[in-house]
């Protein structure tokens, strides 16, 4: 990392321009497995950017009626929300309790040593 | 098409958020639990060790140290940009074969074998880091899978018939 910055002439203006950022987007998205999601948003963006601006004014609507047809979602993600939270708390608590049992036994032994 | 490309992209977006918000710090702190325990299980063994004394048990005590405490920095990239530097850095590359040489002339087994676990633990690290990948390939995940109960199953029957015909009794 010191020889990368070493390497930057503190004279020249820092150019970043939107191939730079573009690239650290695509960094970020491989880090976090989420790539190809990326390149198919990419590939949204151009699509949306490519349709005339009177049929992209239907795709909202389009939209906002698909989810007018499919009520039952919200509660099938309502519940599986509640679920998910509830299971979370139960495996942070498992793992906390674990760890707080095993320094205990830990301490223990320790002291019937002593 | 654009539309369903868009709900893709919320439902995707949705997931993840989930994920990088609520999933993977519990799951990296269950990991850091891990290393916690790693951690007393040497320094227990050094205090029993003949060699305590080994300078072996100070590099994998600092390293178990460093990677507990940077467990969202082991990425991709990252891989990728210290192999890149270790290609320059050559003082600091020789640095990391002594080190490796050290751990590897250590003569207790239960420090190789933690050694070993910090590496599971470590790989472990950068599957939660990019877990989002194993979202696409979970279909080839889930064929690789069925093909492999479908011929655990099969092969055991076709085993079944083969000895039922092996062991046909001659007539006459």
């Amino acid at each position: 990392m010191e020889e990368v910055r070493r390497d930057i002439d503190e004279k020249k203006p820092v150019r970043y321009g939107p191939w730079d950022m573009l690239r650290d987007v695509l960094s970020a998205a491989i880090d976090h497995g989420q790539f190809t999601t990326a390149i198919v948003g990419l590939v949204t963006i151009v699509f949306i950017l490519r349709i005339p601006a009177q049929e992209l004014a239907s795709i909202p609507k389009e939209i906002l009626d698909g989810f007018h047809e499919a009520p039952f979602l919200g509660y099938i993600l309502s519940v599986a929300i509640g679920a998910g939270w509830r299971i979370h708390v139960k495996t942070m608590l498992m793992s906390h309790d674990e760890e707080i049992r095993r320094r205990d036994d830990d301490i223990n032994n320790l002291k019937s040593k002593l | 098409m654009i539309a369903a490309l868009f709900i893709f992209l919320v439902v995707m977006a949705f997931l993840h958020f989930i994920y990088e918000g609520i999933i993977a710090p519990t799951l990296r702190m269950k990991l850091k639990y891990k290393m916690f325990a790693l951690r007393d299980r040497l320094a227990h063994r050094r205090e029993l060790s003949v060699n305590s004394d080994d300078p072996a048990f100070d590099i994998v005590a600092r390293s178990i140290n460093s990677v507990a405490g940077n467990l969202t920095r082991f990425t991709v990239t990252k891989i990728y940009s210290t192999r890149n530097l270790l290609r320059t850095e050559k003082g600091l590359a020789e640095e990391i074969r002594k080190r490796n040489q050290l751990i590897d002339r250590a003569t207790d087994p239960d420090l190789r074998e933690i050694v070993k676990l910090l590496d599971v633990y470590l790989f472990e690290a950068l599957l939660i880091n990019c877990a989002g990948f194993f979202f696409w390939l979970s279909p080839l995940i889930l064929v690789a899978y069925m093909r492999h109960r479908i011929i655990e199953v099969w092969s055991a029957r076709i085993k079944a018939m083969v000895r039922m015909i092996v062991f046909v009794p001659e007539r006459g």
